[in-house]
């Protein structure tokens, strides 16, 4: 299951969400590297309590091969003690979308973890999947199914912009497709392969840049033999407050509890988040410049209907309200503040007054919010 | 001294002068009388400002608003933030209640920010003071930031530093670090700069602790050392060398 123990929200209250788009080069075992080109889109709302986000993405490679996947995770937290976090998440994929090759998986976790800069999680998780491999000859073979169950325990932690969590897991599954293909036998009669890993994740953000790396190995256990190893490191660059660059390269072991295989695998995507948090870069953002001799202008612009009445108030002005004329499809005020702390809010058709897009918010203690700026 | 006080008084007074023989003790008696009689300071809601408060409409609410401006002067908070609030309130079309309280909780947070920053070099010094107490930040953080900068207005840094906390850096960091960079003597322009980069740096999805981090340090290294690295004393014993209040 895609999902980090430990992930905390970074930003609380606030949904976001976003479109992939991108490239990848996948090569599997006893399959020739192939092409693809890859979509998704993803919608997240983080709490203190409660966060869901949801993802949905489509595969197609040059081979046919074609796969769609749906996860959802959902993170609950008891109000009087957020440290203690219960996750539940599901997926489902369904793959030869446009091949005769067809099957499809779907796995589910439960996860508990406790901690606000690190702590503990422990869960357990569970998975089954089917497949139809392509048949050899003309005889068709029959629909395989396999399952297979999990628990993992781990540590995780966060300081400053560096995030590492360590997971131990250990997995049953009677995929023996998924087994053989990345070396892995029995030495004597059991009901399923034995898989033991050891996964650490680590991440660090830096102004914009994102970097994220997992080593993982495997061994087997009981009557379990083989050892297979993968590295994996993720990149992202913020090109704009809504368009971020992601580059991917490396191997991923083998997911039992999905039934897909050890591959190693390059990608390149763009992700554009759509709204998320209001940003400095929109053009409605409130811009101050300074002027030589103290003091500033302040431009605050407000997006709303042509035929909207939109005023603005602030402290220096004594909160007497003045109607902004529209430019350029922008109702626009410059205002001229000299040195000192000042709060500002406008509002549109009367409404509830507010703090301009691009200016901290801050409570007005008369039950709504104002914008404050300073000015040196 | 209430009004009925200051009647009977001069009633007193005059009195005491219509009187054809007027003894020593008498004159003594008007001399001492006749200064109570005047009120020793103007009234603290000069009339433009009285109508304001008269704009609002509950009798109550507006009588109380009226008495906390008139206390101001004596606790040593300016009125006009006061009158500013009692605006806001109006424009925002609050009820009166809820005006009465927020200029209650602002009076009470100018006091406050008056004994940290003592001395206030400024009324929007001690407005910016007041608006950090609000967001979170504690009375030992403006009185060490006045202890580093006794001379300076801490206006700009105490605006930013509200700004941050606005934008979701916690109150302790965004405080330490805005006392290390007036330590170091970082300009308003160094600091608002960074304030905005803060700001512009927690809406492409950087955590704002660590958009903090790194926009301070940035600063930080364009910086001396610390004239005064004591961090760690709350309040300075001593503070030679302060001006006086403006």
């Amino acid at each position: 299951m895609p999902t980090q123990a430990g992930a905390q929200p970074a930003r609380v209250g606030r949904i976001d969400a976003w479109i992939d788009a991108g490239a990848a080069r996948v090569e599997q075992p006893f399959r020739a590297p192939a092409s693809a080109g890859l979509v998704g889109l993803g919608v997240a709302r983080t709490g203190r309590t409660l966060s869901l986000s949801g993802q949905a993405t489509g595969t197609l490679a040059g081979d046919g091969l074609g796969a769609g996947q749906g996860l959802v995770v959902a993170s609950v937290a008891p109000p009087i003690f957020t440290a203690l976090r219960t996750e539940v998440g599901a997926s489902l994929t369904m793959f030869g979308l446009a091949s005769q090759e067809r099957g499809s998986n779907g796995a589910s976790l439960l996860r508990q973890s406790l901690g606000w800069r690190y702590g503990g999680v422990f869960g357990t998780l569970a998975g089954s999947h089917t497949r139809r491999p392509l048949p050899m000859s003309r005889n068709a073979l029959p629909l395989e199914r396999f399952r297979a169950t999990a628990v993992d325990v781990g540590l995780w932690g966060r300081y400053r912009w560096i995030t590492a969590s360590l997971m131990r897991q250990r997995a049953w599954s009677n995929d023996y497709l998924v087994a053989e293909s990345t070396g892995f036998g029995l030495i004597r009669p059991a009901a399923s392969y034995d898989f033991r890993d050891l996964i650490l994740n680590t991440g660090l953000t830096v102004s914009g840049f994102n970097v994220q790396g997992t080593i993982a190995r495997r061994v087997g256990g009981t009557a379990t033999r083989g050892e297979s190893r993968a590295a994996l490191l993720t990149a992202s660059v913020a090109m704009t407050p809504s368009l971020t660059f992601v580059v991917s390269g490396g191997d991923a072991l083998a997911d039992p509890l999905r039934g897909t295989p050890q591959f190693t695998m390059t990608s390149a995507a763009l992700r554009w988040r759509i709204g998320g948090r209001r940003t400095a870069a929109r053009a409605d953002a409130a811009v101050l410049e300074t002027r030589g001799n103290g003091g500033a202008v302040l431009t605050v612009r407000v997006r709303a209907p042509s035929d909207a009445r939109v005023e603005i108030a602030s402290s220096h002005g004594e909160w007497i309200a003045s109607t902004m004329p529209r430019e350029e499809g922008l109702f626009v005020a410059r205002v001229l503040l000299p040195s000192g702390t000042h709060r500002v809010a406008v509002r549109v058709n009367g409404g509830e007054w507010g703090a301009p897009v691009g200016l901290a918010s801050v409570r007005d203690d008369l039950g709504g919010s104002a914008g404050l700026v300073t000015v040196p | 001294m209430s009004r009925h006080a200051i009647r009977a008084s001069v009633r007193f007074a005059s009195w005491l002068g219509n009187q054809r023989s007027m003894t020593g003790a008498r004159r003594f008696a008007i001399a001492l009388l006749v200064p109570c009689a005047v009120p020793a300071q103007p009234p603290a809601v000069p009339a433009p400002h009285a109508a304001t408060i008269d704009a609002m409409p509950d009798a109550p609410a507006r009588t109380a608003v009226r008495e906390l401006l008139d206390r101001a002067p004596a606790r040593g908070i300016p009125v006009e933030p006061l009158l500013t609030k009692v605006r806001e309130g109006i424009a925002k079309r609050a009820n009166p209640e809820r005006i009465r309280d927020a200029v209650q909780l602002l009076s009470q947070r100018l006091e406050q920010a008056r004994g940290a920053l003592d001395p206030a070099l400024s009324v929007a010094e001690l407005s910016a003071g007041a608006g950090a107490i609000q967001s979170g930040v504690s009375l030992p953080t403006l009185r060490e930031l006045r202890h580093l900068s006794p001379a300076a207005p801490l206006t700009v840094p105490l605006g930013v530093l509200t700004e941050m906390i606005a934008d979701g850096v916690p109150p302790r960091p965004a405080g330490l670090r805005i006392r290390e960079l007036v330590a170091r003597g970082a300009s308003s322009a160094q600091l608002i700069a960074m304030g905005a980069d803060v700001r512009a740096d927690v809406a492409t999805g950087i955590a704002p602790g660590t958009a903090l981090e790194l926009r301070s340090k940035r600063v930080i290294s364009l910086l001396v050392a610390p004239v005064t690295p004591t961090f760690s004393s709350p309040v300075p014993p001593l503070r030679p060398g302060r001006p006086g209040p403006p």
